[in-house]
């Protein structure tokens, strides 16, 4: 794999609703590359949801270009981006978003489904390792309301990561979490960066969140208006004491 | 995605909302179930009627006076009498022939019971062409006929109601309004046909009726059996031959006797009973299309209040397809669940039909197919405009649906 995941080149995206269109990104310029732990930070209205949206391939830009692991993503259809969402990005939520009637285990085996992992017992293996890898092993059999918030947000990471994407893409991770489990989500994001290479994004407006990415991305007014890296990360800094 | 899993996902979404999920079918249940029974009924009704009329032969001919075009009894000045009858029997190709004329509803008296009912005055060869048997005792004989005998011989209904086993009416003394008849045997039970019981009739000698009840020499009907199948044609020209003869009709007179055979019956019956299930199947049918647009209803509902679900699915990959085929699985269980449950549903009201109104009502298995494609085509059609809705959605707008 080249060492370049996504560029982004000229980016624009423009919303037209009832009153005024709404310009949410203006020639945007980014890239990201493997194992690149990022954060795109900014005050509401900067178009960090618009700029999710499209690292996500939930949607395409209106103009530029962007190539997503050397695919042309403004040439794809809405399949076609189903399919790469499937394989190349996994995703965790605000609030979790799992599905409430199905279990543990069966929330993080769906994106496999979807993937076309036809053998139930394939894919019950795959997801036992996975529950087991964010530290919920034991809990296949718990569904999200019998699960702490900590404990849901690790199955939504879990069930990102099943199909073994490029890209995991996190809007406000902690957003719902109090601080100790905010640090430890985060701190397991950071391991999944080092320790398996996983490119990583979050979006986020708390600037404590970016201190544990290698950069952060500040956007405002639909541009960006810096890029820093980050000197000493959290992990980093903890480990020196 | 294969089809086991989005079956499996189908069934866990409609066990979320068992009791929706349950109301939901409940549409299908019934109509499913109303397809069968209605069907079934009338197809019961029907085979019941045409085995009865078959197992009378179908080289039977029956003759009524008045002609074809003049159904108003009472103006018809038309009459069949004891002499056609005899001068009948003297024609070739006949084998039987037996005359009937009936009292309509007469009192009859046993004791201190009494019963109202048919009293069909006709002549022994009616128990061979209408391959009869008596279970107690004999019917009466050519000779009870030429001496005006009073000898009665009695329905199952009838014996049942008048005494109180049938094995008592025999010999027993009974009056028909009014007048003792000597009871001498008891009719084998031939079972109802479309309500009406063929049980529920005495008969007496032609002779017997005529001079003592009706008091007149005509019959109502002449009953004539030909030789055989192929018989009939020819049969039917000599009769109308011999009855204009004998009824001195003109060249141009219309003829003021009727003549059906069997075939013909059987063919109006199998018409009119046919005419029944259409009709019956079709009323049914309607209340299955009501439960299709039940379950429309509801998935509609369903795709809306799992818009945030279905945003999910689409990001962690879901395709069109995938939410598309997940929400048509869904309405077609429904379908299918509920069309299982209705053929049960109609299956055991057919049982309990045919045991309580002692009709033989079998659900055939064609029928059975045919309200489980019936209700699986409802599932795909009324399922496939939700679904299609469901698919259709924006993964950012269904993200962020609350």
């Amino acid at each position: 794999m080249s060492e370049n995941l996504i560029t982004l080149e000229d980016i624009s995206k423009t919303y037209y609703g009832a009153g005024e269109p709404v310009y949410a990104l203006r020639a945007v310029s980014l890239q990201i590359n493997n194992s690149d732990m990022l954060a795109i930070m900014g005050p509401s209205g900067s178009g960090k949801s618009t700029m999710m949206n499209l690292l996500g391939c939930l949607d395409k830009p209106d103009s530029g270009t962007y190539t997503f692991a050397g695919q042309d993503v403004m040439g794809l259809d809405k399949d076609q981006l189903a399919n790469l969402r499937s394989i190349l990005i996994g995703f965790v939520f605000q609030n979790f978003n799992l599905i409430g009637r199905a279990n543990a285990l069966d929330n993080v085996c769906l994106p496999l489904i979807y993937a076309g992992v036809t053998s139930r017992s394939k894919r019950e293996k795959r997801g036992r390792e996975m529950l087991n890898m964010v530290g919920l092993g034991g809990r296949e059999h718990h569904f999200p309301r019998q699960l702490s918030g900590g404990q849901q947000q690790r199955v939504a990471i879990a069930r990102a990561l099943v199909n073994e994407p490029a890209l995991l893409l996190a809007d406000e991770p902690t957003g719902a979490l109090d601080s100790r489990t905010s640090e430890e989500i985060m701190f397991l994001l950071c391991d999944l960066n080092r320790e398996q290479g996983l490119s990583v994004v979050i979006v986020t407006h708390e600037s404590e969140i970016g201190l544990h990415c290698q950069r952060i991305v500040r956007l405002n007014d639909g541009q960006v208006i810096s890029e820093e890296s980050v000197p000493i990360r959290m992990h980093q800094a903890q480990a020196q004491g | 995605m294969d089809l086991l899993s989005s079956v499996k996902m189908a069934w866990q979404s409609l066990l979320a909302n068992k009791m929706r999920s349950f109301l939901t079918m409940l549409g299908v249940i019934i109509g499913v179930g109303a397809v069968i029974i209605m069907v079934a009924l009338s197809q019961g009704t029907a085979s019941g009627i045409t085995d009865r009329i078959s197992s009378m032969g179908s080289n039977l001919l029956t003759i009524t006076a008045g002609g074809s075009s003049g159904p108003i009894r009472g103006v018809s000045t038309a009459r069949l009498t004891n002499a056609d009858v005899e001068a009948l029997k003297t024609l070739p190709l006949v084998k039987y022939v037996a005359p009937e004329s009936s009292i309509n509803s007469a009192t009859i008296a046993a004791g201190s019971s009494t019963w109202t009912t048919t009293v069909d005055g006709t002549s022994p060869e009616l128990m061979s062409i209408k391959n009869w048997s008596t279970e107690l005792g004999e019917f009466f004989t050519e000779s009870d006929l030429s001496s005006t005998n009073r000898v009665a011989v009695l329905g199952s209904t009838v014996a049942a109601n008048l005494f109180k086993s049938t094995s008592d009416a025999m010999g027993q003394t009974i009056k028909i309004n009014g007048l003792s008849f000597n009871v001498i045997g008891v009719l084998t039970t031939k079972g109802s046909t479309m309500g009406s019981d063929q049980d529920d009739i005495i008969y007496i000698p032609l002779t017997t009726a005529q001079q003592r009840l009706l008091g007149s020499t005509t019959v109502r009907s002449i009953n004539v059996q030909a030789t055989t199948e192929e018989a009939l044609t020819p049969l039917k020209e000599y009769i109308t031959t011999l009855l204009r003869q004998r009824h001195r009709l003109a060249s141009t007179a219309d003829d003021d006797f009727r003549i059906r055979d069997m075939a013909e019956i059987l063919s109006t019956v199998q018409d009119t009973t046919k005419m029944l299930t259409f009709l019956l199947g079709g009323i049914a049918a309607v209340s299955l299309l009501v439960g299709g647009i039940g379950i429309m209803n509801i998935m509609l509902v369903s795709v809306t209040e799992r818009t945030r679900e279905i945003g999910i699915r689409m990001a962690i990959g879901a395709t069109t397809r995938a939410i598309l085929t997940q929400f048509l699985i869904e309405s077609l269980v429904l379908c299918f669940i509920g069309g299982l449950m209705g053929v049960l549903l109609g299956w055991g009201a057919a049982e309990i039909l045919s045991v309580v109104a002692s009709l033989k009502i079998t659900v055939a298995p064609w029928l059975v197919a045919l309200s489980m494609g019936f209700a699986i085509m409802i599932g795909v059609f009324f399922g496939y405009y939700p679904a299609r809705k469901a698919a259709n959605l924006n993964p950012i707008d269904a993200l962020r649906f609350e």
